[in-house]
């Protein structure tokens, strides 16, 4: 099975190589909405501070949807293993049902950690700052790659059960933008509607958020990191279950 | 031998095309539609992304705004229905990019059909499409808190602007899309464009928001002079409605008419 995985990393990556634009706008998209909102927004959110001042606050949340919204490209790739013929080309040879799934994710997660770091070095240049220290720091980068792991098995278990990539990303996408909005990362909790606020609550990428914000501009933050810990390892018990499922029953 | 000539010429008649560039279009223009309204991805991108985004907007910056002294859902309803249109100029471009590739318009040409008829539809096609999904807008605008204040001419005047909009944004990115031909790069190419325009403007938050150096280019351009136009034509008590009105028009006539002159162009080097 490792080596099964090892090979399909491998491909995973190639694969990512040789479409350079999808990895770029993994990282540019970010990029855009951190630059763009935070000038229009900031002023607004957080009444009399500066654009950096801003940014400290709310960069957690663009650096998460960068990771969030990169794993769109997985449901596709997945989506077209299984109209291009490889996934059957796969169940025919002696090759471990994770390990199609486990290939693309390891894969996926080297993309993430580079548009994690890409999107914190644009965040640095417009104000951001790490006031916690190392440890602070090393876990403001491990833990959204870490969240991107769950997401990304919530997408291939997506994209196993649905017909078309156009269906999986639509559906997806949607489902994507309601987490990323409704939660702790643009706005504080009380500048929510009531109504929305329990939403944000139990957000996970709320969780994320303030984790790495605690991480980056300290605070009690232990709580939210074990959150994120636990909602990454229960997105990939379920969905690499449901998607294992779905891959070896699909005639 | 009279009757062989009436008779010829009746044949004569039938066989010769006779094209007509409205209803080659209008034809297309159904197919257009039908397509999109087989197509999930088109209608989630015609009517349940923008109105999701209505609501993350005013749920998550109504408070915000609020404390700043705006009446959000009258505030943001013009510029949701801008980026409505945008999501229509990112659709124009993608079946233009899919009709040049698929061989629809190679296909097209061999047959006596009006020359740009394909690409007249694909605009017709949108701008339909639109204008339904700003009904939709504003529907949910009003059960969000949105009026009319200007009574039926505002409405009126709004629809019409609204139209006007989709003629100027969709023209370029039907350019885009036949001059392309590729749908990954034309994806990439409409969203890099698309941000800019309407997040640095004064559709979302107003221009006091916006640091000084920066406030000349945020309201002269185009996207916030429609925004501002169609915020004049529901909204009563702001200044200037008619110069507002009037700039927003000509923005619009200029951007159709250059992009207008290059559909031809583009269109004509497909394939």
């Amino acid at each position: 099975m490792t080596t099964d995985v090892r090979v399909m990393t491998r491909r995973g990556l190639i694969l990512m190589l040789r479409s350079p634009m999808t990895v770029a706008m993994a990282a540019i998209m970010p990029i855009i909405l951190l630059t763009l909102m935070s000038v229009s927004f900031g002023k607004m959110v957080l009444p009399g501070a500066s654009v950096g001042e801003y940014v400290q606050y709310a960069a957690p949340v663009f650096t998460v949807m960068g990771v969030v919204f990169g794993a769109l490209s997985t449901a596709i790739a997945t989506q077209q293993d299984r109209t291009s013929g490889f996934d059957d080309r796969l169940r025919v040879s002696p090759v471990s049902a994770v390990a199609p799934f486990a290939g693309r994710i390891f894969a996926d997660a080297a993309r993430n950690i580079g548009s994690v770091v890409v999107v914190t070095a644009v965040a640095v240049a417009m104000g951001f700052r790490f006031e916690a220290g190392l440890s602070g720091a090393v876990l403001y980068f491990v833990l959204p790659v870490i969240f991107g792991f769950g997401i990304a098995w919530m997408m291939v278990a997506i994209a196993t059960y649905v017909d078309s990539a156009e269906t999986a990303v639509s559906s997806t996408n949607a489902l994507l933008l309601l987490l990323s909005f409704l939660s702790t990362g643009f706005v504080t909790l009380h500048d929510l509607p009531g109504w929305a606020q329990p939403i944000a609550s139990a957000n996970p990428i709320s969780h994320v958020a303030q984790a790495m914000r605690g991480a980056s501009s300290g605070g009690d933050y232990a709580g939210d990191v074990v959150v994120t810990i636990v909602w990454a390892i229960g997105l990939t018990l379920v969905c690499g279950l449901l998607a294992v499922r779905g891959y070896r029953r699909r005639p | 031998m009279t009757t062989a000539t009436a008779g010829e010429s009746r044949t004569a008649e039938r066989t010769t095309p006779q094209p007509s560039l409205v209803t080659d279009s209008l034809a297309l223009a159904g197919r257009h539609l039908r397509m999109m309204s087989r197509r999930p991805a088109s209608i989630v991108g015609a009517l349940v992304l923008p109105v999701i985004f209505a609501v993350l907007f005013l749920t998550v910056f109504g408070r915000v705004m609020d404390r700043a002294g705006i009446d959000y859902a009258q505030f943001m309803v013009p510029a949701i229905v801008l980026q409505s249109v945008f999501f229509s100029g990112m659709s124009i471009s993608i079946w233009a990019a899919e009709d040049a590739t698929s061989g629809m318009i190679g296909r097209l040409r061999s047959m006596p059909i009006a020359r740009m008829a394909p690409a007249m539809a694909l605009l017709i096609g949108e701008t339909i499409r639109t204008v339904i999904g700003s009904l939709v807008l504003i529907v949910v605008g009003y059960i969000a808190g949105f009026r009319f204040e200007t009574g039926i001419v505002g409405f009126l005047g709004f629809v019409g602007l609204v139209v006007c909009a989709t003629f100027a944004i969709c023209l370029p990115y039907l350019v885009l899309g036949y001059g392309l031909g590729k749908t990954e790069p034309v994806q990439a190419i409409g969203n890099l464009v698309y941000f800019p325009l309407l997040l640095v403007s004064t559709l979302f938050v107003p221009a006091q928001a916006y640091p000084d150096w920066m406030r000349p280019i945020v309201e002269n351009q185009p996207i916030s002079r429609i925004g501002e136009a169609l915020r004049a034509a529901s909204t009563l008590g702001m200044e200037n409605t008619t110069s507002t009105v009037l700039i927003a028009l000509a923005w619009c006539a200029v951007l159709t008419a250059v992009f207008a002159a290059f559909v031809p162009r583009a269109f004509g080097k497909v394939g």
